[in-house]
């Protein structure tokens, strides 16, 4: 056998021989792909990147409209990503740092954060091409928009709609003697049921009467109740000293030193901690979301259960609730505005709201929708509906702050047994400061 | 030689081949270097500069503030009190845990202990096991009405303990948990420790008359120097960066650190202030706050515990 003609390759061969094959490489990659021949040149590719936070059924239901409108409108796909919560404010804020190309096109954000976004200038507003403000004035209900709007234009779209209601346990109330379906003549009344559902073994709590864990939609929707109906609507942030209008009002002190009485009486935030404690049927009454329906469903389907409107602060005033929401907003970096906002307007519209509703379970914004008998299949549905009509956003400005400020106003009085005025004053001061560090400087 | 001595008194020229060899090792160096650079270094260079900034997580001018942040984190009660929480976590973390595992190491070391190995991993599993899902299994252990520690309290006649509801036994009980999830680490790493103190020595001892605690006092102690050094300054670094458990035993309604702030540690301290209420100069600032007390805390460990052993 002839020896085969082999040598060794030099280091500066395989170097070269390495460069050339990577430049090869590159210049393949670069090269646009063929296009068959008597192909009709392709329209242009607008690819638009949506991120979320995660929860199942929304994701799902993103999932749909993303076939359908890939499908209706050739040339435009949807990055669509839906991102664990923990991890969604570190990304998108990165995301956004970085810039085009990085950030997505398409976001949400909650309703608190729309004014500081717009004032960054981060946003631009829904294109008249796809929906004139007019149109967006006239078909969503006010308050589900109210936040979103910066002069004349509109900055954002709104998504999970939420209103505030009191869920009662049925069976619980009926044991009582009391009837679940009756709604709440005042404030005094709703502390006297939830004194008569509470009991008690000796010093341990068997049964809360009122579960008031929520405390910051409580005291939300206590303070805002009182502005909105006894104060011709008064905002509760000054337009001039951009400080709280809570210390002008006593009775906003006299409802916080309320719900510190109710909850000290009636809840045991020592018993069950951290438990769905309304689902388990070991407290009488939460105050919830509409969305709440869809986790009682999966974790005690046999829960039979009524919605109430929340109590008014004296009998016979009108029905008051908080709303919130979150909106879908289209980032200034957007290569294609007309067709992000397409998008958008696609999964918020009329038609879409109805799939989200089947879908996701949430409550539709759409005027025309909140009297439609397709959301309003029984009475726990009309009531959940009924309260789209009398509710107003939540006035934070920021957001999770107010989580935390509103909490432990209520914890230093109730497990730390501090004055409640003392508490409050507090509790005041620190959300002055959330607010200045929230409100965009001029 | 005497090539390399007529070129001493300047800078000796590199030959071709020294050339070749030195640009292979930078270029084998070169991705760990760029790595280093654009994943550890240029990050915290990054992360000092935000700190200078009134920066928001929120896209907008960040005007530059210099030390404000800094001075402003150092008066924040809050940023205090979470400094206040994270020490004593530390302090009454640390020193049981260690004094626990060196305990159960020298009773795992022992050769007639029946199902040794068995016994090791058993203490060991709790190591292995995922932060989140022991913080809620305790979770459901802590419950005062029905949970299973406070029955077993009640056993001895101790009752009304509120463990994580209440603002005197929140913190003791995060400490419960990461002293019983860390002692399998601990005790490894002293079995380890136990395992190089050569066995002649307590064979000469014996030999000269010591009974077993002057054997431990007098040999084993002194010789598990580097053992209990690096266990001191890993676990003090670690209980001052103590996050997971904190968080997930404490979240009502999305926010940690309850009640009254009983538990607000400073790492979650920092990632709320960034993350949640979106003030990352701020944020930031607490970060290097943090790193300058972990930093000033660990040389001050290394300066009164380091000596030099003598296995002779």
């Amino acid at each position: 056998m002839n020896k085969p003609n082999v040598r060794n390759l030099s280091r500066r061969e395989l170097l070269k021989l390495a460069g050339a094959s990577a430049a090869v490489t590159m210049m393949a990659a670069c090269t646009p792909a063929p296009t068959a021949p008597g192909a009709a040149p392709a329209a242009k590719e607008i690819k638009l990147t949506h991120w979320q936070h995660h929860s199942v059924s929304r994701a799902q239901t993103v999932e749909h409209f993303k076939a359908r409108f890939e499908d209706e409108n050739k040339g435009v796909t949807i990055d669509f990503q839906s991102i664990p919560w923990a991890d969604y404010w570190g990304k998108l804020a990165s995301g956004i740092a970085a810039g085009k190309g990085s950030a997505p096109d398409v976001f949400q954000i909650p309703m608190g954060l729309v004014e500081e976004y717009v004032a960054g200038g981060n946003l631009v507003p829904v294109s008249n091409l796809v929906v004139a403000a007019k149109e967006i004035g006239d078909s969503y209900l006010p308050w589900t928009i109210q936040r979103g709007k910066k002069g004349n234009d509109y900055y954002g779209l709104p998504l999970d709609v939420q209103t505030l209601l009191v869920y009662r346990n049925d069976k619980l109330f009926k044991e009582a003697g009391l009837d679940p379906k009756a709604p709440f003549k005042d404030l005094n009344d709703l502390y006297e049921q939830s004194v008569k559902l509470t009991k008690k073994k000796g010093s341990q709590t068997d049964q809360v009467g009122f579960d008031t864990g929520y405390y910051s939609a409580w005291l939300t929707t206590l303070f805002q109740q009182f502005l909105q109906r006894e104060k011709n609507g008064t905002a509760w942030v000054d337009a001039g000293t951009k400080k709280l209008v809570w210390p002008k009002h006593p009775e906003i002190l006299d409802l916080f030193k309320w719900f510190c009485k109710l909850s000290a009486e009636t809840d045991d935030s020592a018993f069950m901690t951290g438990q769905s404690r309304f689902a388990l049927g070991k407290a009488a009454m939460t105050l919830g979301h509409p969305v709440t329906r869809g986790s009682l469903k999966t974790q005690a389907p046999d829960l039979a259960y009524t919605i109430v409107p929340f109590a008014p602060r004296q009998a016979g005033q009108p029905l008051y609730t908080a709303g919130s929401h979150w909106m879908w907003v289209v980032g200034k970096w957007v290569s294609d505005v007309q067709s992000a906002w397409k998008w958008v307007y696609y999964c918020t519209n009329k038609p879409a709201q109805i799939v989200w509703s089947d879908l996701g379970g949430d409550l539709p914004s759409f005027k025309e929708l909140v009297d439609d008998p397709r959301f309003r299949k029984d009475e726990n549905a009309k009531v959940v509906m009924d309260s789209l009509k009398y509710a107003t956003p939540w006035e934070w400005v920021g957001w999770a702050e107010w989580v935390k400020e509103l909490g432990d106003g209520r914890d230093r009085v109730v497990i730390g047994n501090e004055a409640p005025d003392k508490s409050f004053n507090t509790m005041v001061d620190n959300l002055n400061k959330v607010i200045e560090t929230h409100t965009p400087k001029s | 030689m005497a090539t390399q001595a007529a070129v001493a008194p300047g800078r000796r020229r590199w030959s071709p081949q020294e050339r070749r060899e030195a640009l292979w090792a930078y270029a084998f160096l070169g991705p760990a270097f760029f790595f280093l650079f654009v994943l550890i270094l240029f990050p915290i260079l990054f992360a000092f500069w935000i700190s200078l900034h009134d920066w928001s997580l929120i896209p907008r001018d960040f005007p530059l503030i210099g030390l404000k942040n800094y001075v402003e984190a150092l008066k924040d009660p809050l940023t205090l009190k979470s400094l206040r929480n994270t020490l004593v976590y530390t302090v009454g973390a640390v020193p049981v845990s260690m004094t626990l595992s060196l305990i159960l190491a020298l009773i795992m070391n022992q050769d007639k202990l029946p199902f040794r190995t068995g016994f090791r991993t058993a203490y060991f599993i709790p190591v292995i096991t995922s932060w989140v899902a022991v913080s809620f299994v305790w979770v459901w252990m802590f419950e005062p009405r029905y949970g299973l520690v406070n029955a077993f309290l009640a056993l001895f006649g101790i009752t009304g303990i509120k463990w994580l509801a209440s603002p005197v036994w929140a913190l003791p009980a995060i400490m419960i948990v990461s002293i019983w999830k860390g002692l399998g680490y601990n005790m490894v790493i002293f079995l380890a420790g136990l395992q190089g103190v050569p066995r002649e020595l307590h064979e000469a001892a014996k030999i000269d008359g010591a009974n077993r605690w002057q054997s431990f006092w007098h040999i084993t102690f002194p010789l598990l120097n580097p053992t209990i050094v690096f266990i001191t300054i890993t676990a003090v670094i670690g209980s001052l960066q103590v996050f997971t458990p904190a968080v997930i035993m404490t979240t009502v309604q999305g926010e940690a650190g309850g009640p009254i702030n009983s538990t607000r540690v400073m790492v979650y301290h920092i990632y709320s202030t960034a993350f949640r209420y979106n003030q990352l100069g701020y944020g930031a600032a607490l970060a290097f706050l943090l790193f300058a007390l972990i930093l000033v805390i660990t040389l001050v460990q290394l300066r009164l515990t380091q000596r030099d052993v003598d296995y002779s």
